[in-house]
């Protein structure tokens, strides 16, 4: 066993993409965890002056060509007399210098202690200049804090909704295939009935059920439920197939002619040989559970405002003609785009470390 | 008058060796033996004994690299060592050819019979359509297959594996090889099916005038069908023989083992002689003789060298200190 | 003293397709199989591939529902159980102690994800054989002594061992409990030929000192004629001979006995015989199985019956029962 571990560590490290999409996940996961303290702004607070704000222009020499270290203009606002629309000049004399750690608005630091630090920003009021990374969104709130709080609510309904779903398609799969008979067809079929619907009509259905008038965790919770009442389908039907072919083996058997416990067996001998082939399953059905968060909320059904999540803030991007005046707004896209493919590498890599003859199909 | 043999093949000195995570495994360790037109020759072992890379070494299957494969394969006069895939493609399947020991998992369940039996004629033969079939259903009858024009169009499934095991052998025969190495081609089959095929290879073999290389662990089976028998044990061979000189006088104390440890009808209600020990894993291999660890009759000699091969008659040839000619007798 | 006996046990697979998995047909594994064994004695089961022997093993064990017949178990004090159907709740501990079996491959029967210590210790603690740590330990390390394993082994993993190392575990495991009946399913048919004598002579040193009996399974005609007191040779699910095993290798009376045997090889290049083997064909489907004696389209002896009847078993001379038309009494 201490020779698998060593066989499947190092066949890991050996897959590049997957080693990177270790990285990346370990970064994204910082980030999100520190959250308030890399985001210069409180992700909720509106900024009437930078409605719409494009990203900052970030300077290091002054007009005379003198460096200035990395710095932002102040930002007035005016509105085409003719199109009314809203125009930004920034006013080049003035330097507003990006520091780190600066002091900003008050937060509770990993929701215990109060302060107001954060990694970086400006000193300057957010009435005449803002450090928008990712620019502004309708109410003037930084896309970049808002994405980096967001990442909370997205990196985790992945988890959780996985772990939800996991736990219960194991139970379900490995009851189906270790009884079978019976059970085993009122369950393949059942799965099967459900899995044939569409997936996004299931996940509006199912989502419409969460009261509106819920609080935010209410509902990122009722979002994770959601996810995983239909995500343990496929963990079931995996495991359905392990344990079909686990229970012919002749340990198993051997379990059995001495007397051991159907749930011993269960738990002794089946769980931990299909442990390894759960955690790639694992892995692999993240993406997806990123993915029905972030489709739930783009329409308008899954996390609803204050609170945020990447799903959310693209949902702002909906029409072009958003897009095209600004287009910033699909930086929240990238993101999910970044995890999920994140999550697809260390995937692959461990399947191919764990099960290098494929006998897991992917969800 | 003797009768002037035509060597067919002939290796010398081969080592295939990979490299794992352990360390380099020598699998095969320098063995040199040679296979006469017409005749059955069987290499005996055990699991790990290096039987089967050997076969592989000569059809070029073994990777290179990882794997090295070094040493001399003349095969006709042609060497095989070093040779490229595009070259080994015109031998393998063709002038030589393999049958393996698991026939249900060597043929594709979602072709028929007649196809995969066609696949294999025309990447080596220049026939026609027609004529392939003809050569194909002529194959499948001299196999005793019983409707050979109705097989052709059937799956793999619907065959036991006995039949399987024939179509198998069938394959072999298409090009007309000058060599088949069959790798324990009847292990998994049931006694009386094994008869069968065994008396199939020999009348074949008769009939075709090709040579066997024949890989088993099983010396019932060799008694029955070979002629010459290389024993090998860890990747060397023990011992060579004639079949008769090899039964009625065998030298190796690993060879002796392995006669006495089989199951006799006298030895019932005492206990069977046996071999002490396990094969050895390719990393513990002993500096010196490979069965020193087993054998009974271990000198202090055989953990430090590693025996020479000495003739003690004419073609039998054993690797063993026990046979050196020594002053201190 | 008796442990157990069938009658007329019968065990069909059904064969399921469809979308609701009806049953489209049956594999007839096992067919009205009569025996008995009792302590101390080993009973030889011989066959081919699909004949068979595994199912009967299995069904034995309880690990398969047979489907026609009856099991009766006698517990040690000698009492009888129908076992059938399902095993009675009062003698479920008991019989489950006194049955232990030996797979075929030591590669699969041993747990991957645990050490040597507890897979062996897996039986005792399921049937509570010890209350404290240090005596389980110690018999532990007396049980892998018996079955010639170091004792230093017991913190390693399965995978570490040779074939032979595997079936000595597996053995170890199997009589920690001290079972009164040890079913050996192919023991020795995986594993290296230097390595079978070895496995075969420690089951025998096992059974003489613990008085265990044995029911021994394999398609080795000579290996079981070795292990045997007494022999059954499977067709096609059906036991066509049965008798004391030097009585069966002295003098075979059904036809597929005798070519089961001719078909061994001679181990004696000068003598060679192979090519008088008379069989011909391969046995025939489980699924559809010739009418009459099952044996009949492979038989040299063929009578005009043989197709319609199948024959019921004969005693030929004592103890020795050959189900064949050729010896029915006139």
């Amino acid at each position: 066993m201490e020779g698998t571990r060593k066989r499947v560590t190092e066949s890991f490290f050996k897959h590049k993409l997957g080693v990177f999409g270790l990285v990346v996940l370990a970064i994204l996961y910082l980030i999100i965890i520190f959250a308030d303290f890399i985001a210069p702004y409180n992700y909720t607070t509106t900024h009437r002056n930078f409605v719409y704000a494009a990203p900052s222009k970030i300077r290091f020499r002054d007009l005379e060509g003198k460096w200035r270290g990395p710095y932002i203009c102040e930002m007035t606002k005016a509105r085409d007399p003719i199109t009314y629309e809203v125009i930004f000049t920034e006013d080049l004399n003035t330097v507003v210098p990006v520091k780190f750690f600066v002091r900003g608005e008050e937060y509770k630091f990993l929701g215990i202690w109060t302060t107001n630090l954060h990694l970086f920003g400006v000193e300057e009021s957010p009435d005449k200049a803002m450090l928008l990374l990712f620019g502004a969104d309708r109410f003037g709130r930084d896309l970049f804090s808002r994405i980096v709080v967001g990442g909370r609510v997205s990196m985790t309904v992945g988890l959780l909704g996985t772990f939800l779903s996991v736990f219960i398609g194991a139970i379900i799969g490995s009851l189906s295939g270790y009884y079978g008979g019976r059970i085993d067809i009122l369950i393949q079929r059942f799965i099967e009935l459900l899995r044939s619907f569409p997936r996004i009509p299931l996940w509006l259905a199912l989502a419409v059920i969460v009261p509106p008038n819920w609080p935010s965790t209410w509902v990122y919770f009722g979002i994770v439920t959601v996810l995983s009442l239909i995500g343990w389908m496929g963990v079931a039907r995996v495991m359905r197939g392990l344990v079909l072919s686990l229970k012919e083996k002749e340990f198993v058997l051997a379990a059995k002619v001495m007397g051991v416990s159907d749930m011993k067996i269960i738990r002794k001998h089946l769980i931990p040989n299909t442990l390894s082939y759960l955690i790639v399953v694992s892995t692999l059905s993240i993406p997806g559970m990123i993915l029905g968060e972030s489709s739930i909320s783009f329409l308008g059904l899954g996390i609803k405002e204050p609170m945020t999540s990447w799903g959310l803030l693209l949902k702002q991007a909906q029409s072009l003609s958003e897009l095209e005046s600004h287009p910033w707004l699909m930086i929240p896209g990238i993101f999910i785009m970044i995890a999920v493919l994140s999550f697809n590498f260390v995937g692959d890599a461990l399947r191919d470390a764990v099960d290098p003859y494929r006998t897991v199909e992917k969800l | 008058m003797i009768d002037i043999l035509e060597r067919i093949l002939t290796v010398t000195n081969l080592k295939t060796y990979f490299r794992t995570q352990r360390g380099t495994v020598k699998a095969v360790d320098d063995i040199s033996f040679h296979l006469d037109k017409g005749e059955i020759l069987a290499l005996v072992g055990e699991s790990g004994s290096g039987k089967s890379v050997t076969a592989q070494s000569i059809l070029g299957l073994v990777k290179v690299p990882p794997a090295v494969v070094e040493g001399s394969i003349l095969f006709n006069g042609q060497e095989l060592v070093g040779l490229s895939q595009a070259e080994y493609r015109k031998i393998r399947g063709m002038r030589i050819s393999m049958i393996f020991q698991e026939p249900m998992s060597s043929f594709d369940p979602l072709y028929t019979i007649g196809q995969q039996l066609m696949e294999v004629a025309k990447a080596h033969m220049p026939w026609t359509e027609e004529e392939a079939k003809e050569k194909i259903i002529a194959t499948l009858k001299s196999v005793h297959i019983p409707e050979p024009e109705k097989r052709y169009d059937e799956y793999p499934h619907e065959m036991s594996g006995g039949m399987l095991q024939r179509i198998m052998i069938a394959m072999a025969l298409i090009t007309g090889p000058e060599i088949i190495i069959a790798d324990e081609p009847t292990t998994a089959l049931d006694v009386t099916i094994q008869a069968q095929v065994l008396n199939l290879m020999q009348e074949l073999q008769s009939s075709y005038n090709g040579s066997i290389i024949f890989i088993t662990h099983d010396l019932g089976v060799v008694a029955e069908i070979a002629d010459r028998v290389h024993v090998m044990y860890a990747g060397k061979i023990v011992e060579k023989a004639s079949v008769e000189e090899l039964f009625n006088n065998p030298l190796h104390p690993y060879t002796i083992g392995l006669l006495t440890s089989r199951v006799k009808r006298e030895y019932k209600g005492l206990d069977l002689p046996y071999i002490k020990g396990y094969v050895p894993s390719a990393d513990q291999f002993s500096n010196g003789c490979r069965f020193s660890s087993r054998c009974p009759k271990v000198r202090k000699k055989c953990h430090e060298h590693l025996p020479p091969d000495l003739e003690i008659a004419k073609d039998h040839i054993v690797s063993c200190w026990l046979f050196e000619e020594s002053e201190d007798k | 003293m008796k442990i157990l006996t069938t009658s007329n046990l019968k065990k069909h697979f059904p064969i399921r397709s469809g979308v609701f998995l009806q049953v489209t047909g049956y594999v007839k594994a096992l067919e009205k199989v009569n025996f008995a064994i009792s302590e101390g004695e080993t009973i030889g089961i011989v066959g081919e591939s699909g004949c068979g022997k595994s199912t009967l093993g299995k069904t034995i064990v309880k690990i398969y529902e047979p489907t026609d017949g009856k099991i009766t178990y006698f517990d040690p004090s000698g009492q009888s159980h129908d076992i059938t159907k399902s095993l009675p709740r009062k003698v479920k501990a008991t019989f489950r102690k006194d049955l232990q079996m030996i797979f075929q491959n030591p590669f699969d029967s041993l747990d991957p994800r645990m050490t040597v210590k507890d897979i062996i210790k897996e039986p005792i603690d399921t049937h509570r054989l010890f209350d404290n740590e240090k005596s389980k330990d110690e018999y532990i390390r007396e049980l892998l002594n018996k079955v010639g394993l170091d004792t230093e082994y017991a913190g390693r993993y399965p995978h570490e061992f040779s074939g032979g190392q595997r079936q000595r575990i597996a053995i170890a495991r199997s009589i920690s409990v001290r079972p009164r009946l040890l079913i050996c399913d192919e023991p020795t048919s995986a594993l290296d030929v230097s390595v079978q004598s070895q496995i075969i002579n420690l089951l025998k040193e096992i059974q003489r000192e613990t008085n265990m009996a044995f029911i021994f399974i394999s398609h080795n005609l000579d290996v079981v004629y070795h292990m045997s007191d007494r022999i059954l040779v499977m067709y096609l699910g059906n036991i066509v001979e049965s008798a004391p095993s030097t009585s069966l290798f002295g003098k075979p009376t059904h036809p597929y006995t005798k070519a089961l045997m001719s078909a061994i090889p001679s181990w004696n290049p000068t003598k060679r015989k192979l090519d008088k083997v008379k069989l011909e064909g391969e046995p025939p489907s489980p699924i559809n199985p010739p009418s009459g004696c099952p044996f009949h389209p492979r038989c040299q002896y063929r009578l005009e019956i043989c197709d319609k009847i199948k024959p019921e078993p004969i005693e030929v001379s004592e103890g020795h029962f050959s189900s064949c038309h050729l010896y029915a009494k006139q």
